[in-house]
């Protein structure tokens, strides 16, 4: 179920790669939000790529899991903590909701 | 170049796109604590560290100090997010303007960023958004801005006949939104092109636009002919000195455009102008510090006899252009003010009488120049102590035979 769900990008947050480092940050700051930028790493990175309000949580999981050789396991956690976190900032929602 | 100081140089080097990687290595070696302290410095106080931290990125320098980079990078994504959200916001207002067939064009600002130098985090962002609306729909536009959140800058507290003195005075209103809790943008309606050392025909401004595709958002914007004189005689705006990222800007200008360029069309429509000056040293001084060519024929015609170019030599040197105007003193300021009344009068004028005009009409500002200069009515006490102020360097020579000294 989890797996199908789609998700798509906040337009109110932008990202830019500097020196081969991924960064979000908000448009419009609020007061407890002042100068926030957030760095990605490498794995962050390409979920932020991939998510595009077309492939489902599960199609980005099979892509990762090609490209990186991390354990399925791990990658699913590490994976599961990056959406949680973009959801916490308020980056990314799940399409529909 | 080869005149200015190690970090100057440098600074200027980085800059340019014709720069030696090498050279530039060889030189940041012999660079101390100070060296870089003094480049930042130099980089941020003329607002050219988006477009220095990229073309330090490009480089690939070898031993730039981290710390160095990470102020800059710091520098660099906070402009980059606060030009983001202004060009958001100038599309949201200009569409609806367009909406509403109210013509409007954006002056400099994050529009600029795009055009000259194909990405928005290179180049400094304004403190607010300025844009060009005909007199004539003012108040559709003012209208217009109310209907999307903005209220005028002073809470609305002006009454209508406040209002229509600063706008009859000062040429355009000043409106903010609050998009979120802790960010505000500010947007200042022009109906003129005030502040430029020389007037700006605004029909010949409207005359010469062309459409410029903003995220497929059509939006008007001067001719590269236009916008060149322009940012020519914007860069002379600041107390009357040249500005370097101005000069940047014309550099980016003739580098995107150089083959586009109608050096004919600028030479038609400045050679019987006052802003024959300014261009000819806004362009002879940027191509000094960026390097790049200008058609030999076009400089001939513009320029200036040798009086007037012994006299831009001193006022508009490397020093004056590095180092701002606010670093000096009071006795600055007098020399200062006796060297902006007679002799850039008389490098603007196109004859004798027209430069007594141009003091005459300093000396002896009409009103509505001088509300339009501190954006308020003067009673006539403070125009008198304005031009007593005026003259002050004056009565100074006479007395003690010196312009300026405590």
């Amino acid at each position: 179920m989890e797996d199908e769900k789609i998700l798509k990008k906040n337009p109110d947050i932008v990202s830019r790669t500097i020196e081969d480092e991924t960064i979000l940050m908000p448009i419009y700051k609020t007061s407890d939000e002042i100068n926030c930028i957030y760095t990605l790493n490498q794995v962050a990175a390409r979920v932020w790529e991939l998510i595009d309000g077309k492939k489902s949580l599960g199609k980005i999981k099979k892509i990762l899991s090609g490209e990186f050789a991390s354990p399925e396991k791990e990658l699913d956690r590490e994976l599961a903590k990056f959406l949680k976190d973009l959801k916490g900032i308020k980056a990314i929602k799940v399409k529909g909701q | 170049v080869a005149k200015l100081k190690e970090i100057e140089q440098v600074f200027i080097y980085i800059l340019r796109e014709d720069n030696n990687r090498d050279e530039i290595n060889k030189r940041i070696q012999q660079f101390d604590e100070d060296d870089w302290r003094g480049l930042f410095e130099l980089v941020t106080k003329h607002g050219l560290f988006p477009v220095f931290y990229n073309r330090l990125l490009s480089l690939k320098l070898e031993n730039t100090p981290p710390e160095f980079l990470f102020r800059l990078k710091n520098a660099f994504l906070l402009n980059l997010q606060r030009n983001i959200l202004l060009e958001r916001e100038l599309s949201r207002i200009l569409i609806y303007f367009k909406e509403l067939n109210i013509p409007a064009i954006p002056l400099k600002g994050p529009i600029l960023a795009r055009y000259l130098y194909n990405d928005l985090g290179l180049r400094q962002a304004p403190c607010d958004l300025d844009i060009l609306v005909r007199s004539e729909q003012f108040e559709a536009a003012e209208d217009a801005l109310s209907k999307i959140n903005y209220i005028p800058c002073n809470n609305g507290r002006d009454t209508l006949f406040q209002r229509n003195l600063k706008l009859k005075y000062a040429r355009q209103l000043s409106f903010s939104c609050n998009l979120v809790d802790g960010t505000g943008v500010l947007v200042e309606l022009h109906v003129d092109l005030r502040g430029l050392f020389v007037y700006f025909p605004l029909e010949y401004f409207w005359r010469n636009l062309k459409e410029f595709d903003l995220d497929g958002n059509k939006i008007l914007m001067p001719t590269n002919e236009t916008l060149l004189i322009y940012l020519s005689l914007v860069s002379m705006t600041l107390s009357e000195f040249i500005e370097l990222r101005y000069l940047y800007d014309i550099y980016r200008l003739i580098l995107k455009f150089k083959s586009e360029l109608d050096w004919l069309k600028i030479t038609e429509s400045i050679k019987n102008t006052r802003h024959k000056t300014a261009v000819f040293f806004s362009l002879t001084l940027s191509q000094y510090f960026f390097y790049f060519a200008i058609p030999k024929d076009f400089l001939r015609i513009i320029k200036p006899n040798i009086i007037k170019r012994f006299l831009l030599r001193i006022w508009i040197n490397k020093n004056n252009v590095l180092y701002k105007r606010t670093n000096r003193d009071y006795s600055w300021y007098c020399f200062f003010t006796a060297w902006h009344y007679f002799v850039t009068s008389y490098l603007y004028s196109k004859s004798i009488l027209d430069c007594i005009k141009i003091i005459r009409s300093k000396i002896f500002l009409p009103m509505n120049e001088m509300v339009g200069r501190y954006s308020q009515p003067l009673s006539n006490a403070s125009r008198s102590l304005y031009i007593k102020r005026l003259l002050k360097p004056i009565s100074r020579l006479l007395k003690k035979g010196v312009v300026y000294g405590r």
